[in-house]
């Protein structure tokens, strides 16, 4: 896993010093505009674990999945940045989020219908979502390595083709090398998809 | 990062679009989830560094704290200037018992013998003294508390040491020597007696007569020659300082023993300053 840790000159409030460049900064998945939004959201959600009785699932899952649900509505253009702080939106995520952990473990009796900013299509849409990542992860193991390393470097871990030669992470040497095998991989990848796709079909 | 589209083959089918879509957007999640935790151990490695920080800090504060409070509490240690090998921790036996006078000389009153030494203030850091006083004759202008009090007093303060800061008592004053060393005050009293008559103006033997009658009690008698040698050495003038104070203690002269024992205190290079404030500590007490 890679974190941002020693490459931020700045402490993360002054590089995210207005709610534009901590959009930005989300927007362009950077790992310390992800961790300084948690950071000023962290008190609410802590709020709302112990509001919401759930200790068990606690606050950091409950952050870190509205967070990830958060990102994916930015990269989808879902969210729009209009000048308002992100922190707010993520708040509302969250707040869905701990709800529906509670009503899943039926403690919380308060109707969803009380929560009528929260449209019906985002849980869908957020179950499709969650979809396609677990089929995603289920076809790279079906391609097996090297295919599997080299795709979840780039597409998942988002290492650049320079670290991965540098850091020899993989069994290639060059960078025209690994990105010759990464296309071999990634048609294997799509082909499996393809399959996949006409045996629900059926 | 690399578009998942740009693989898929010329004239691909709907279904094969669909696929490419639907990997494209788990890879996505995928990389978002990686995303998020890489955040969440950020957050978290700062955290551990913002607490490594605080504990350092506590530390450092702790420590300040404490060298502070050392250096304000607690007085220099000074150990009584001796030749003499380090004092024995364990009680003293019969044999190292302080003696006392056989024949308390006349006026003395009969007072109980000496009790437990008492306990030296949980502040206070000096060890209780290796000996209790002697019995002391409490005449003169002190007229508060009774003859058990002011044994205690005595008995808390009683740091005394021999052989003598500055002086080495050789030929002549060898027997003398031996019998204070041995504290067997009486038999060196009866010498130093003896001794007196044949050299009366001897300074050594002044030091070493009032250092013994001080040990056996007679603080106003051993008072007179501590007066007598006052000033006539430097190297005595501490030791000698601090035995006055107790001379007058022991003859019930209590503001004038608290009125040296600051002269002492305020001494900074006196070894016997620490003493000196103890003995401000108690008797203001």
């Amino acid at each position: 896993m890679r974190t941002g840790l020693g490459f931020s000159p700045q402490k993360p409030s002054q590089q995210y010093n207005s709610n534009e460049k901590l959009f930005l900064g989300l927007q362009n998945l950077e790992t310390t505009a992800i961790a300084t939004l948690q950071t000023q959201v962290l008190p609410v959600a802590r709020q709302l674990a112990k509001a919401y009785n759930l200790h068990s699932v606690g606050a950091e899952d409950i952050l870190n999945k509205s967070t990830a649900i958060f990102l994916e509505k930015i990269a989808d253009g879902t969210y729009l940045f209009q000048g308002h702080a992100p922190s707010t939106y993520l708040i509302e995520v969250i707040k869905r989020v701990a709800l529906r952990a509670t009503q899943s473990r039926e403690k919380f009796k308060e109707p969803l219908d009380k929560h009528h900013h929260i449209q019906d299509e985002s849980w869908e849409e957020e179950q499709a979502h969650q979809e396609a990542a677990e089929l995603a992860q289920r076809l790279l193991s079906q391609l097996g390595d090297p295919c599997q390393t080299v795709v979840r470097l780039h597409h998942i871990d988002g290492y650049s083709d320079e670290e991965v030669i540098q850091r020899k992470l993989t069994p290639y040497s060059t960078v025209d090398s690994l990105k010759m095998k990464r296309s071999d991989c990634m048609k294997k990848l799509l082909q499996l998809g393809q399959k996949w796709k006409t045996s629900i079909n059926i | 990062m690399e578009d998942v589209n740009q693989y898929l083959k010329e004239g691909h089918s709907e279904e094969e679009w669909e696929a490419a879509q639907k990997i494209k957007r788990g890879l996505l999640v995928l990389h978002i989830q990686e995303k998020v935790k890489a955040a969440a151990a950020e957050r978290a490695a700062l955290r551990r560094k913002r607490i490594w920080r605080w504990i350092l800090t506590a530390a450092v504060l702790v420590a300040v704290a404490g060298a502070a409070l050392l250096f304000w509490r607690t007085p220099p240690p000074t150990a009584l200037p001796s030749s003499t090998p380090a004092p024995e921790t364990t009680p003293p036996t019969e044999e190292t018992k302080p003696q006392l006078p056989t024949a308390p000389p006349a006026g003395q009153k009969n007072a109980a013998p000496p009790g437990p030494i008492a306990q030296v203030r949980p502040d206070e850091r000096l060890p209780n003294p290796r000996y209790a006083a002697p019995e002391a004759m409490m005449r003169g202008d002190d007229t508060t508390g009774t003859a058990d009090d002011k044994q205690t007093l005595l008995n808390q303060l009683w740091y005394t040491n021999y052989p003598l800061d500055g002086l080495i008592a050789e030929g002549v004053f060898s027997t003398a020597d031996q019998l204070l060393r041995a504290r067997d005050f009486p038999a060196a009293y009866v010498n130093l007696q003896r001794l007196e008559r044949q050299r009366p103006q001897n300074d050594t033997l002044r030091y070493l007569k009032a250092y013994c009658l001080m040990e056996m009690g007679q603080g106003k008698e051993a008072l007179s020659y501590f007066d007598a040698l006052q000033g006539h050495l430097s190297a005595w003038d501490a030791q000698l300082a601090w035995y006055r104070g107790l001379s007058l203690l022991q003859s019930g002269q209590k503001e004038a023993a608290l009125s040296i024992f600051k002269q002492i205190a305020n001494r900074g290079r006196s070894p016997y300053r620490t003493y000196a404030a103890k003995a401000i500590l108690i008797i203001d007490n």
